[in-house]
């Protein structure tokens, strides 16, 4: 079917992002973004908005601090759904750290035969202390 | 699925300004739909197309002036189709049925200072008798 042949095609531009991060290589996690993208969260100090290009920053920061999460595990990917109509699409996935976990939206437009996400936004659970 | 009845009663409320502001053409009340920063993604034949939400001061003045525009001829209904929210953060999918064609939007939302906005859209048109 057509639309599971655009979901398999949205997985693979998400894969980018999901090596990217687990290797803390910014190059290939923009793979997975369009130029004009976005990244939006709500943090303590209100909305901050990225742009595609603070992957470089991120990636050398967490390169540089040892200690960061990104360097001590690698998350599990949960790819919670894909919805796809024609060249737009969304979806859902959870990155799970032992300690906490990403929920992250995406917005896709499919455009040159590929897909590029558009829009991400997420929002940040910590786990409860189970120790 | 998270559900949280009050953040899902605040979603549908800044969604009806959208649905609200298109119904009657006035750009303030679908911008309240919108956070500044928000950007609206299509695909045309000349390629993407890329709308900051003041886009709609041109579109709502345009529809207003041309009596043959889609919009006033809108045997339309909105479907919520789907409504997903984690915390701050949410995605949404509407359905906006025109005579003879659809729009199909999908939306990415926060809640900042207590109310929820749309921070990013990317549309489909389909229209009638297109096969997926």
């Amino acid at each position: 079917m057509a639309q599971e042949h655009e979901k398999k095609a949205i997985l693979d531009t998400l894969q980018y992002f999901f090596d990217g991060l687990d290797n803390i290589d910014a190059g290939t996690i923009k793979t997975a973004f369009h130029p004009s993208a976005w990244q939006f969260y709500v943090s303590s100090d209100g909305l901050r908005a990225n742009p595609v290009s603070h992957w470089d920053r991120t990636c050398r920061a967490v390169a540089e601090n040892p200690e960061h999460p990104f360097n001590k595990e690698n998350s599990r990917k949960n790819v919670v759904y894909i919805d796809v109509t024609g060249n737009a699409a969304a979806a859902k996935v959870e990155w799970v750290f032992s300690r906490f976990m990403y929920t992250d939206y995406y917005t896709l437009m499919k455009m040159d035969g590929r897909w590029y996400i558009m829009n991400k936004i997420f929002h940040t659970t910590i786990f409860e202390d189970r120790s | 699925m998270v559900k949280n009845y009050n953040d899902e009663e605040a979603i549908r409320e800044t969604l009806n300004y959208f649905f609200s502001g298109l119904d009657t053409l006035d750009a303030e009340t679908i911008k309240k739909a919108f956070h500044p920063q928000a950007r609206s993604f299509s695909m045309t034949p000349r390629g993407l197309c890329e709308e900051p939400p003041d886009h709609w001061d041109r579109t709502c003045a345009a529809a207003k002036t041309d009596p043959q525009h889609p919009f006033h001829n809108r045997s339309q209904k909105t479907n919520v189709v789907s409504l997903d929210i984690t915390g701050t953060a949410a995605a949404a999918k509407v359905e906006w049925i025109f005579s003879g064609f659809m729009f199909t939007d999908y939306y990415n939302l926060l809640k900042i200072d207590g109310r929820w906005y749309i921070m990013g859209e990317v549309y489909h048109m389909t229209v009638s008798g297109d096969t997926d």
